[in-house]
């Protein structure tokens, strides 16, 4: 009987490790669009912020969820730039809704500064308002 | 009167190959160092930079190391935080130069030799690889395949996963360069 027990809790130690590792090897990916953001700001202030200090600006905002405020002044199916300065690519279309010159905010993941182009990278991004 | 229209049609011509630039924002960048057997250890980025000018033969490409994503997000994890340590290292670049570069012979595909140097993780490395280019309508297509080896650019692959990770990693590269 008692040997019986001890077989019972080993195996059920076994599944639960099986499990936990499991969720761990094969976690979610991070959800942006349902995260809250850690900074709301302009695209003009997000730039500014890079351009006067890039590596403090990296630091402070790489990798986080941002919410963008400006103008659309590029786009194409998938990617689009606000106030010429902030560019960002969503997962999916832009929906046709949004237009040029609009004003509109965004939300998206920092990956960084493209110092070619001169423009703050967004990605896993989703339109909050046109 | 003459000399003047020469000198006209002189700067006209200088003017215009001087500085023009093909470009891209959203260019393809693919890589995998997977292991027969394991799982596959691959990587892509589809929003990578890439400057080429035209005049010089000159190209410089610019990719964000967050912006690589991999099916798995634990893997995605451990690529920026064990081996890429991105929030140090956040860029990857390479900047070149095309040898024997011209636009006007790209009416068919044709492959070049580009050398320049590749800087990861901080890292310079001299490389050489070859790149085929062809215009397409106002559209400049250029696709390139080299390998890399991780311990070149201080990459550490520790003993537990060394077995499950290759340690030549198969970089592929598809661009869709416009005049900027």
């Amino acid at each position: 009987m008692k040997r019986k027990k001890q077989v019972i809790i080993v195996v059920f130690l076994l599944f639960l490790t099986a499990i936990l590792g499991y969720s761990y090897i094969y976690q979610e990916h991070r959800d942006i669009a349902s995260e809250d953001a850690t900074y709301s700001l302009s695209a003009k202030a997000l730039i500014d912020d890079f351009r006067i200090d890039e590596e403090a600006a990296t630091t402070k905002f790489l990798n986080k969820t941002l919410q963008v405020t400006g103008r659309l002044t590029q786009r194409d199916a998938t990617t689009g730039v606000l106030e010429g300065v902030v560019f960002f690519a969503l997962s999916e279309n832009i929906p046709n809704t949004t237009q040029l010159e609009q004003a509109i905010i965004i939300k998206g993941r920092c990956i960084g500064y493209d110092s070619l182009l001169e423009e703050v990278k967004l990605d896993q991004t989703s339109i909050i308002t046109n | 009167m003459k000399k003047m229209i020469l000198l006209l049609v002189l700067c006209m011509i200088t003017c215009q190959s001087f500085g023009q630039k093909y470009f891209t924002k959203t260019g393809t960048l693919n890589f995998e160092a997977s292991v027969p057997a394991f799982e596959p250890v691959k990587a892509s980025h589809s929003t990578t930079t890439a400057i080429l000018d035209i005049a010089t033969g000159k190209i410089a490409v610019l990719a964000l190391v967050k912006g690589f994503r991999f099916k798995n997000a634990l893997m995605e994890e451990h690529f920026n935080e064990n081996y890429m340590d991105s929030d140090t290292y956040p860029k990857a670049t390479f900047n070149g130069i095309i040898d024997g570069f011209s636009i006007d012979d790209l009416d068919v595909a044709k492959d070049y030799t580009v050398r320049g140097e590749l800087n990861i993780h901080g890292k310079t490395k001299k490389i050489e690889t070859t790149l085929t280019l062809a215009q397409v309508d106002d559209r400049l297509t250029l696709q390139t395949s080299f390998t890399a080896i991780p311990a070149d650019f201080n990459i550490e692959i520790p003993g537990i996963v060394k077995e499950k990770i290759s340690d030549k990693i198969r970089v592929s590269g598809n661009f869709e360069l416009v005049k900027r």
